[in-house]
């Protein structure tokens, strides 16, 4: 995306106020400094440019402000695919040998969930930037080493959470907050799918190289692949972390050779009783993917790009009628003809978020602000801590579902931020 | 019931108020004095007013009033209550005034032998008796109109000189003036007309180009193609939905004279 289209793109959202947008969503800072950094480049090397690697390659080498100097994957066809796309990176096997490359201001960590640990704890000793791939570790240990470490290394520190550079998300946080809808009372997540997760295996790899989602001491399945994603979409609206989760997890359908649940149910709870539900079945996609946040006053559903009032809103006609008052025009209003809705149904269609589809889920964006943060070595405010609980949510639903019992958070895993913060006291 | 207001001047402001209702929504804007804050009070016996009217001959809600009628008036004579039997003497006089045409048991199952009328009223008990099975009692095309005729008595008791009154679009009243102008000032989109309504009503009937509404001929038990919407202009509003379903059903020749007797005007015609 260029400086034009993304300005077209925030004016397109209505977020062309930079208050408005710094309020919801401060990570947008990143692009404060933009004109500043016209000219200069931010090196990156990819570690693990497999298919989630190569879709993020895709938008980096778009952006004039990215050089691709470096690539590293033991599997020769991903490099080869990556090669492709950025002629000029070197490539490397070993990803410490990457890191030694003094060409490489930044890494992207794209590799399987267990890998992670390592490569970002090396890459912030090596003294580069580090964008990890949600969930951030496989372990909640991990993931907090991983942050403390960012913390003392003055490095930058992105997470996959791309949701967070999403205008369907923005507008709808932005609303939600703006307590339109009222206050939330409960958040109904849940990602469906009807497929076994299975991809096939080229002959010169092995189930795991490519099936490493399935296999429970390579990931945590659902819950670090796909809960991640949604559980952070919570936070973010409710502005606060669910201190208890309860749930279970299952193999119900899919029971060929596979390790991770294809069925989870967890509820994690708010310290005031607000509940965010997060649900997954692999063998049926009907209701697919949503966040349901479910205010007293009315619903937002992110993904569709929906909202509905419980109430009818105000007829336009009637405020157009109001503004036309307030100009001393005598205006027509345009709204007789024959019944509103049939006599017989009541339905409500509700609204949408925006005025067209996105044409990004907001990786793009998401990628444009590392790379923006990379070359002015600015942290944007609280990017990192919000990949940070989406991880640690998961992991402790995952660790509920695990041992059948319902969790506390527990305060060996809390940073300063929101409720966790340490209470001051006078 | 949510509602918005503006101050126009020192002295006057619009206030506008909006709830859904008789599966519909209902608008209601009122020009009136900075000093009247007895306007959500108001709003409230409104709304009141109509909940219980839609309670009383919704059809399709099994607990209604007219519902229990439905079920119950060809086995036995059914007792009405005052509401229900001042509605249905309406009715059934607007069916003598109109020729048969505007008939709210048009959609019964069996249609009604030897001029027989579906059903009877007994003024003295208040009772009612369908004369064969299968009688239907639909009010769904006049109930509209109807509750805001009771809702111009209302109004006038609290003393509200200009505003507008809008049910679901199709009905739609109003009294005095805008503030800007003289009359209130509408326009119907299908046919971009527009007009200024002044202590009159607006009623519309019929299809849009959204709908396809079954409507059926009572004399001859026939179903009518009607692709346009028609609007009525009357005095009252239960005479613009009696009006508004008479206009596209009788032959023009009848028609003149029975927008005469109910001193209506049509706007637009099929």
């Amino acid at each position: 995306m260029t400086n034009i289209d993304r300005r077209q793109f925030l004016k397109n959202m209505g977020l062309v106020s930079g208050g408005v947008l710094l309020a919801t969503s401060p990570w947008f800072s990143a692009f404060s400094e933009q004109k500043h950094s016209i000219g200069s480049k931010a090196r990156i090397g990819i570690i693990g440019p497999g298919s989630r690697g190569q879709f993020l390659l895709s938008f980096l080498v778009q952006n004039p402000k990215v050089e691709i100097v470096a690539i590293c994957d033991l599997y020769k066809p991903s490099i080869d695919a990556a090669l492709k796309m950025a002629p000029k990176a070197k490539t490397y096997t070993d990803y410490k040998k990457l890191l030694e490359d003094k060409n490489v201001d930044a890494v992207v960590i794209a590799t399987p969930l267990h890998l992670h640990y390592n490569m970002a704890m090396d890459t912030f000793d090596a003294g580069k930037h580090v964008f990890c791939e949600k969930s951030i570790a496989y372990s909640m240990d991990e993931t907090l080493d991983i942050y403390n470490k960012y913390l003392q290394s003055n490095k930058v520190f992105f997470v996959g959470q791309q949701r967070l550079f999403d205008p369907r998300y923005i507008h709808a946080v932005e609303m939600v907050h703006s307590k339109k809808f009222g206050e939330i009372e409960g958040i109904r997540a849940f990602w469906h799918r009807n497929n076994d997760w299975r991809r096939p295996i080229p002959i010169d790899a092995t189930d795991k190289q490519i099936n490493w989602r399935l296999y429970s001491d390579c990931s945590k399945g659902i819950m670090t692949e796909l809960a991640c994603h949604q559980l952070q979409i919570g936070t973010w609206a409710m502005r606060e972390i669910p201190n208890k989760v309860m749930g279970h997890g299952a193999i119900t359908y899919w029971k060929e050779k596979r390790e991770v649940w294809d069925n989870v149910s967890c509820i994690y709870v708010f310290d005031n009783g607000v509940k965010m539900n997060f649900d997954s079945v692999l063998s049926n996609k009907f209701y697919g993917l949503e966040e349901q946040i479910l205010c007293n006053k009315g619903t937002i559903e992110p993904e569709k790009s929906k909202y509905y009032f419980e109430e009818i809103p105000p007829a336009p006609a009637f405020l157009q009628m109001i503004n036309d008052v307030e100009n001393a025009v005598f205006g027509s209003l345009p709204f007789a003809g024959t019944s509103w809705v049939p006599e017989t149904a009541n339905s409500n269609d509700g609204h949408y978020l925006l005025d067209k589809k996105p044409e990004s889920d907001g990786t793009s964006l998401l990628l444009e602000a590392f790379a923006e943060a990379v070359i002015t070595g600015n942290q944007p405010p609280l990017i990192a801590e919000e990949g940070y609980y989406a991880t640690q949510l998961s992991l402790l639903g995952h660790q509920a579902m695990a041992e059948d019992r319902t969790l506390i958070y527990s305060d060996k895993y809390k940073i300063e931020y929101l409720n966790h913060k340490k209470q001051t006291v006078f | 019931m949510q509602y918005t207001q503006q101050n126009i001047s020192n002295d006057k402001k619009l206030f506008y108020a909006w709830f859904e209702a008789m599966h519909t929504r209902i608008d209601i804007a009122i020009y009136i004095d900075v000093i009247r804050n007895d306007l959500v009070e108001i709003i409230s016996q409104i709304e009141a007013e109509i909940k219980k009217y839609e309670k009383l001959g919704n059809r399709f809600d099994p607990q209604s009033e007219i519902s229990y009628v439905n079920h119950h008036a060809f086995d036995n004579e059914v007792s009405l209550s005052d509401d229900l039997f001042i509605l249905l003497t309406d009715c059934y006089l607007h069916n003598e005034n109109t020729r048969g045409y505007f008939d709210v048991s048009v959609y019964s199952s069996k249609k009604y032998q030897n001029k027989t009328k579906p059903f009877s009223l007994d003024s003295v008990h208040k009772t009612i008796r369908f004369s064969h099975s299968g009688v239907l009692i639909d009010l769904s095309g006049y109930l509209k109109g109807y509750v805001l005729r009771k809702l111009m008595s209302l109004t006038d008791k609290a003393d509200l000189d200009n505003f507008l009154i809008n049910l679901g679009n199709s009905s739609i009243y109003a009294k005095g003036n805008h503030p800007y102008g003289e009359g209130w000032k509408l326009k119907i989109p299908e046919s971009d007309c527009e007009l200024i309504l002044h202590n009159e009503c607006l009623t519309t009937s019929g299809n849009s180009e959204k709908t396809k509404w079954p409507i059926i001929n009572p004399l001859e038990d026939k179903l009518v193609i009607v692709k346009k919407p028609i609007s009525v202009i009357t005095r009252f509003p239960d005479y613009g939905e009696v009006l508004s379903k008479v206009s596209y059903l009788a032959p023009k020749s009848e028609i003149e004279s029975i927008l005469k007797y109910y001193g209506g005007k049509i706007i637009s015609l099929e």
